[in-house]
């Protein structure tokens, strides 16, 4: 429900503010929800307020899952599994299917 | 992001299944990135409850509505409940009738317009889940320092963990996994979550909002939902810690107050919404204006809670298409441009299924 | 009875509704309806209302985008703009060497497009009449070269290439960043006359129609000529130019780029077979170097513009209801 979008601080301003850059646009950011930011932070940005600072993700955790996942499916479809231009409908399907949600 | 070597949703999907996604901006991007239209058609996914702007009672409107009709007030707030009708129109129409509405970006930028005003008494209309109620706390704080006495807030903040309890509690709700809110969970953390799984059986991933990452999320589901043992699952670790924002958490509960809210098309859940606490009562908008006691929202026949948990589909609305339409929608299903009602009327209206 | 809201003026469905209606209050109106009016001996004429906050944004002011804006409603016609009448609504209290600021930049835009300033009106109104300044804009010009069938969007036919001059959205971004207080370097409005850019494609006999994208973007474009010509549009994301900058504002703002306002930018429907040399003589031209086939006309799915995704999702392009508002969520 809410747009947050990853910024870069490039300058701390004063103790609640800095500046920001996502993608080419620069924007003075609260960073009063955190607790400590400095300079290359890269940070969560929502409503003009900093809502967390991001981390590196563990791939691992997520390689491992995706594993169990291929895994998973291999024990389930002894044929190949379909690609998205099998199960991707046409307009009307896709329409259709919006209107059941 | 691992690389997608495999399809998504492959053989996951062996019978019915119906997922929902809680938060409005996964809908957005769903939407956006065409999701739906890859999914196999055993896979049903519901748009939940997840837009605080779209699920913004009526009453509370009606409120928004009172304020900026009063002479020397100025309303501010976020652009997408400019839209959001009341009994009497929306904040738009009222931007037309001469209330001075003006559309603001932060919370921070309401509380400067009010010291850079000092002759207007600015209200901030403040929607948002948990996400945003920081934020406004944080602001509202900021105002006591600077004693700021022509700034108030009208807390419209809803919580997300008490409407998961109501649709999750609903024998009638069939949904086999949860798309949780991302944001909403970089405050609140995953144990908020925990009693969805134990309690409902209901499969819970916690993902972010690029395509890649809600197919991954969905299939994750899928996995859950396959191997018969759902648990509240994070893929969206580089924004959400465990524990949540604690620094932000501990804001909200210094400023606000947990207290029953009206829910568009849902009605009044309890420990749902948040009011100022009684320190703070001089920039609490509903203590320095004298506003009508606003009625409960009358019946408007809007089936939007029945839409929203899957028990409808749009068109068996009573109020489908009359009188409720995008241009001048009743629930939050037409509020929202993503919404399932707002989505539905957009294929009806142009001749095609 | 209802009022008018912003949402009226900006080019959606609402905007469409309402000249209907206006339309409706007349006798005798043209059918089409289209921004400009094109007389059996091939002269044209058209007119536009120009109002933007602020008046002076990257890339250009209100005075550049008033000349800009009528001259391209002709330009995507086939007709050469060459006269231009000028009416000015004027706050009392403005400054007038701002006012002149506008009709340089204007006059400049007049100069390169050889363009002659004819006639006009000036009023000033009592403070809070207007905000500011108003400007309305009436060109004229005539076909070149004359042609039998007028460009327009009863010439599509299926299969039709369709083909767009940069990236979208360039307008609407940078002044969204001005209202709302976004810094982005490198981001300016497309606001530029396209007669220099289309002219070359006017000798190309598979050119079927053209129109500059303005208020309501290249989406509300499409959307148009797919149900004027009951046919469907099919549009391919990964095809599209894009600009950082429209996209770091449209990220932050929650905002569709497809939607956003374009002043420089146009789409361009052409049969196949000529699809190459058009885009090989847009990109030759300054205004072009970005421009790219973003996808065709066809008879699947009539009135409705499909857009594939990044990932091989469908999904509806459809009008914007209403003014287009910064979201949170």
């Amino acid at each position: 429900m809410c747009l947050a979008i990853p910024h870069r601080i490039v300058a701390i301003t004063d103790e609640r503010t800095c500046r920001a850059r996502a993608g080419t646009a620069e924007v003075l950011v609260r960073t009063d929800l955190l607790s400590s930011v400095q300079i290359g932070d890269s940070i969560l940005v929502h409503a003009g307020f900093a809502i967390e600072k991001l981390q590196e993700e563990d791939g691992r955790e997520l390689e491992s899952l995706w594993e169990e996942i291929r895994a998973l499916e291999a024990t389930l479809s002894p044929e190949p599994v379909s690609d998205f231009t099998d199960i991707s409908p046409g307009m009307s399907d896709g329409s259709e299917r919006m209107n059941h949600a | 992001m691992p690389e997608r070597t495999v399809p998504f949703f492959g053989g996951l999907v062996s019978r019915p299944t119906t997922l929902m996604e809680v938060c409005g901006t996964h809908t957005v991007s769903i939407f956006r990135n065409g999701i739906r239209s890859l999914l196999p058609k055993e896979l049903t996914l519901l748009s939940g409850p997840g837009c605080p702007v779209c699920v913004t009672d009526q009453s509370e409107i009606d409120a928004a509505l009172s304020l900026a009709s009063l002479s020397g007030v100025t309303v501010t707030t976020f652009g997408d409940l400019l839209r959001v009708p009341g009994r009497d129109g929306s904040l738009l129409d009222a931007r037309g009738r001469g209330a001075d509405v003006r559309i603001v970006t932060s919370a921070s930028q309401a509380l400067e317009t009010a010291l850079r005003e000092p002759e207007q008494q600015v209200v901030f209309l403040a929607p948002g889940f948990e996400t945003t109620a920081p934020s406004t706390a944080a602001v509202v704080l900021e105002a006591a320092e600077k004693k700021a006495t022509n700034f108030s807030v009208l807390s419209l903040h809803k919580l997300v963990p008490p409407v998961l309890r109501v649709l999750a509690a609903d024998p009638e709700l069939a949904v086999d996994g949860l798309l949780l809110p991302g944001h909403v969970s970089v405050i609140l953390g995953e144990a908020p979550y925990s009693f969805l799984p134990e309690r409902y059986g209901i499969a819970c991933v916690i993902a972010g909002f690029e395509a890649e990452e809600i197919l991954f999320g969905l299939t994750e589901l899928l996995r859950q939902i396959h191997t018969n043992r759902p648990t509240v699952r994070s893929l969206y670790g580089k924004a959400v810690r465990p524990g949540g924002n604690v620094r932000a958490r501990e804001l909200m509960e210094r400023v606000f107050l947990p207290v029953d809210a009206p829910w568009r098309g849902l009605g009044v859940i309890p420990s749902s919404g948040l009011a100022l606490r009684k320190e703070f009562r001089p920039w609490d908008a509903t203590q320095r204006f004298p506003l009508p006691t606003i009625p409960a929202q009358e019946e408007t026949g809007c089936r939007c809670g029945d839409i929203l948990t899957g028990k409808l589909t749009p068109p068996e609305c009573p109020l489908f298409d009359n009188p409720c339409t995008p241009a001048s929608p009743v629930g939050p299903c037409m509020v929202s441009s993503e919404g399932s009602c707002a989505a539905h009327y957009r294929y009806a209206l142009r001749g095609t299924p | 009875m209802s009022r008018l809201t912003l949402g009226h003026g900006s080019g959606g469905r609402l905007t469409q509704q309402l000249v209907h209606r206006i339309a409706g209050c007349f006798p005798l109106s043209g059918h089409d309806m289209e921004d400009c009016a094109i007389a059996p001996d091939g002269s044209g004429a058209t007119m536009d209302g120009f109002t933007v906050t602020p008046r002076f944004f990257s890339g250009g002011n209100l005075g550049k985008l008033a000349v800009c804006g009528a001259a391209n409603d002709l330009a995507v016609r086939g007709i050469r703009p060459e006269q231009l009448l000028l009416s000015v609504i004027a706050e009392e209290g403005f400054d007038e060497e701002e006012l002149l600021e506008h009709f340089r930049s204007a006059g400049a835009v007049c100069g390169a497009l050889e363009m002659r300033l004819v006639g006009g009106d000036t009023k000033v109104v009592p403070r809070g009449a207007v905000d500011g300044l108003f400007l309305s804009a009436c060109a004229l010009g005539r076909e070149e070269p004359r042609r039998e069938e007028q460009l327009g969007a009863a010439r599509l036919q299926p299969g039709d290439t369709l083909l767009l001059t940069g990236p979208a959205g360039r307008h609407g971004a940078t002044i969204a960043a001005a209202r709302y207080e976004l810094n982005v370097p490198g981001l300016a409005s497309d606001c530029a006359a396209l007669w220099p850019l289309l002219a070359p494609l006017l000798s190309l006999p598979g050119l079927r129609a053209m129109r500059d994208c303005t208020r309501g973007g290249v989406g509300t474009v499409l959307c148009e000529w797919a149900e004027s010509r009951h046919l469907g549009i099919s549009v391919e994301e990964r095809t599209f130019p894009a600009d950082p900058g429209v996209v770091s504002v449209a990220d932050l703002l929650g905002l569709d780029p497809l939607y956003l306002a374009c002043e420089g930018t146009a789409v361009v429907a052409v049969a196949p077979g000529d699809a190459a040399e058009a885009l090989r003589l847009l990109r030759s031209h300054p205004l072009g170097t970005e421009a790219a086939a973003i996808g065709i006309v066809t008879e699947n799915h009539p009135n409705l513009v499909s857009l594939t995704t990044h990932i091989g999702g469908r999904r509806l392009v459809d009008m914007p209801v209403g003014e287009l508002l910064p979201r949170i969520c």
